[in-house]
């Protein structure tokens, strides 16, 4: 239903820009996009836990957005927008002395799972967010159908999954020093600790192939931890770092 | 084609931070066995945590023996094992780990005597959490640790701040002594982490190891029941208090009309090379079974009051169709309480408080 909504006020806001599109002029310049995303929730760098990754896959990730851009002076301008961006990836890799701390049942008798992990793991990601883009704009002369820009964005979580599955390894309970215990398949649903928020650089490209269409391509660089510091289910941070490949279409 | 120049451009930046690192060095510090020559050692090393308890034959010297130790993988032991030790006390062996930077320091104790009283006067913290346990002192006051519990099992997913709130510990309501064991049933964590549903946790206490390997997926196969014993058990006795909590829950919920029971037995076993303890799965079933010592049902279902101990004298009943003979056969035995019958399959009533104290086992050397 959130989603839903989203997507009409964005549908929205779509139509009042195309509306002030045709009032602007030339100064202004408005784009729509959509594009699949690629890349991880990831630590940077790898930490040594991490031994083998066994295989990584995208999923069903995409960005639908639309950009505003001033043109200021000949060349430069800024651009921001909207957009609504689904971050997910599937991995799965081998870990070796995992730090874990998990937190098991309700009210009284919670309890912590803490220890140490070896073994296989599998993790499914796929975070939804508002994102909303601050970058400077340029346009070369020389090349008239490029669009670079630079800068950073803020992105409100709307929806977090991220979920998986430790199996076929053991966790010794506490620590190294700790009882070995054979973990053949433990599930682990961290979804409700993602951050709210995130926020970090963005990067893209514009190709216009035509006087409408263009190939864009969108790198996001999240400098937020997608975790925050209080969580200890993973040992380390992990960013959102996500690439989008795509089309626009200039209004 | 810009579309792929640019992923791949992105996916070496992601690359650059995304190498495989060279793969830590090992944490652990594990003494994995201890072994004694057979001339030595009865019965095979009890490595509980960090005390390694070995139970060896009577009238050997002690004093100057070089065990065969096998370390974790890469760690290092201080003394070295090839040093003779004299085992007629305590010796400590300080184990560190490949990465230098975690130790465990292990205490060996040998053992020649079967305890046959339990008075449950002295209880010690055997980790590094919370909980405590019940250790025994022998006639000639060695330090032994026979008993283990529920506690080390629930110990993997709730850790209490207090001894006191664990299932087992000891409690001051007694008459003789300082203090008695107490098990209290208890509810539950529920689903942990989808291996196994845990809706009520009840407190065991044994004679033996709880070995938490397979605790989470079979936790019939985790308690590993028995102690060595010299001499041929007749009775069990003690005395014990019991109230069964009011509503009693298995794997499927609230289970109307089913009353809570206590388990309080002790089971004589013969010991042989496919068979070196029970556990959930055998513990009144295994064909190497000589004699099971009992509480009746009406013992089983509680206590007139709450404050009065009870006594129980429980006489081991033999199958026929074996002749107890020490000199060709080793037998263990195991003595269990539970503040539920069924706590092993967690099921009980949240409640069920059970108290044991002065359990002795009344053997034929003793009475004759």
């Amino acid at each position: 239903m959130k989603q839903k909504a989203l997507l009409i006020t964005i549908i929205c806001f779509i139509g009042c820009t195309v509306a002030m599109a045709q009032e602007s002029g030339k100064h202004w310049e408005y784009k729509v996009f959509a594009g699949y995303n690629l890349g991880g929730s990831s630590p940077i760098p790898l930490p040594a836990e991490i031994r083998k990754i066994k295989s990584w896959s995208p999923g069903l990730a995409g960005t639908l957005g639309i950009q505003a851009t001033r043109w200021i002076v000949p060349e430069w301008g800024i651009t921001s927008g909207l957009a609504i961006d689904i971050k997910g990836m599937k991995i799965n890799a081998d870990v070796k002395y995992m730090t874990t701390n998990l937190v098991i049942g309700e009210g009284d008798n919670t309890g912590m799972f803490s220890g140490m992990f070896t073994g296989g793991n599998k993790t499914k990601v796929r975070n939804g967010y508002l994102v909303i883009p601050l970058m400077a704009a340029y346009a070369p002369k020389i090349y008239e159908d490029w669009r670079f820009r630079l800068g950073g964005y803020f992105a409100l979580q709307r929806d977090a999954n991220f979920d998986g599955s430790a199996f076929n390894g053991y966790i010794r309970n506490g620590g190294p020093a700790g009882d070995r215990i054979n973990v053949d398949i433990a599930t682990f649903d961290f979804s409700e600790h993602i951050r709210k928020i995130d926020a970090g650089l963005m990067a893209s490209a514009d190709w216009y192939f035509s006087t409408k269409m263009a190939i864009t391509g969108q790198l996001s660089w999240g400098l937020i931890p997608l975790f925050p510091s209080d969580f200890n289910g993973i040992p380390y941070k992990m960013y959102n770092i996500y690439f989008m490949g795509g089309l626009s279409y200039k209004l | 084609m810009r579309i792929y120049k640019a992923f791949i451009v992105v996916m070496a930046l992601l690359l650059c931070g995304g190498c495989i690192k060279d793969e830590p060095l090992s944490p652990y510090a594990d003494i994995d066995a201890f072994v004694l020559p057979a001339n030595i050692m009865l019965s095979p090393a009890t490595i509980n945590q960090n005390n390694i308890t070995v139970f060896v034959r009577k009238n050997v010297d002690l004093t100057a023996l070089v065990p065969t130790i096998t370390l974790s993988e890469g760690a290092t032991i201080q003394p070295s094992a090839d040093i003779p030790q004299d085992f007629t006390r305590p010796v400590n062996y300080t184990v560190t780990a490949p990465d230098g930077k975690h130790q465990r320091v292990y205490t060996v104790e040998l053992t020649s005597r079967s305890l046959y009283k339990y008075g449950f006067e002295n209880w010690e913290v055997l980790s590094s959490n919370a909980y405590e346990t019940p250790v025994e002192y022998d006639l000639e006051k060695k330090r032994t640790t026979p008993w283990d519990s529920s506690n080390k099992g629930i110990n993997i997913y709730v850790q209490y701040p207090e001894a006191s709130q664990y299932p087992i510990h000891k409690t001051t309501q007694h008459t003789e002594g300082q203090y008695a064991a107490e098990m209290l049933t208890k509810n539950g964590p529920g689903s942990i982490l989808g291996i196994v549903n845990i809706p009520v946790v009840a407190g065991s206490l044994f004679t033996g190891v709880l070995t938490p390997l397979n605790a989470l997926k079979d936790p019939l196969l985790a308690t590993e029941f028995g102690q060595p014993i010299e001499h041929k058990p007749l009775r069990l006795t003690g005395k014990y208090i019991y109230k069964a909590g009011a509503d009693y829950i298995d794997k499927k919920g609230l289970r109307i009309g089913f009353r809570d029971s206590c388990a309080v037995y002790s089971v004589f076993f013969r010991t042989d090379r496919n068979l070196e303890r029970l556990n959930g799965t055998n513990i009144l079933t295994h064909p190497n079974i000589v004699a099971i010592a009992m509480m009746p049902p009406a013992g089983r279902a509680g206590t007139p009051n709450e404050n009065d101990f009870v006594a129980f004298d429980i006489p081991f009943d033999y199958k026929t169709d074996h002749v107890v003979d020490f000199d060709k056969n080793t037998y263990k035995l195991v003595i269990i309480f539970s503040s539920s019958y069924w706590g092993d399959y967690y099921e009980g009533a949240p409640g069920s408080h059970l108290v044991v104290d002065d359990v002795e086992i009344i053997t034929e050397e003793i009475e004759e």
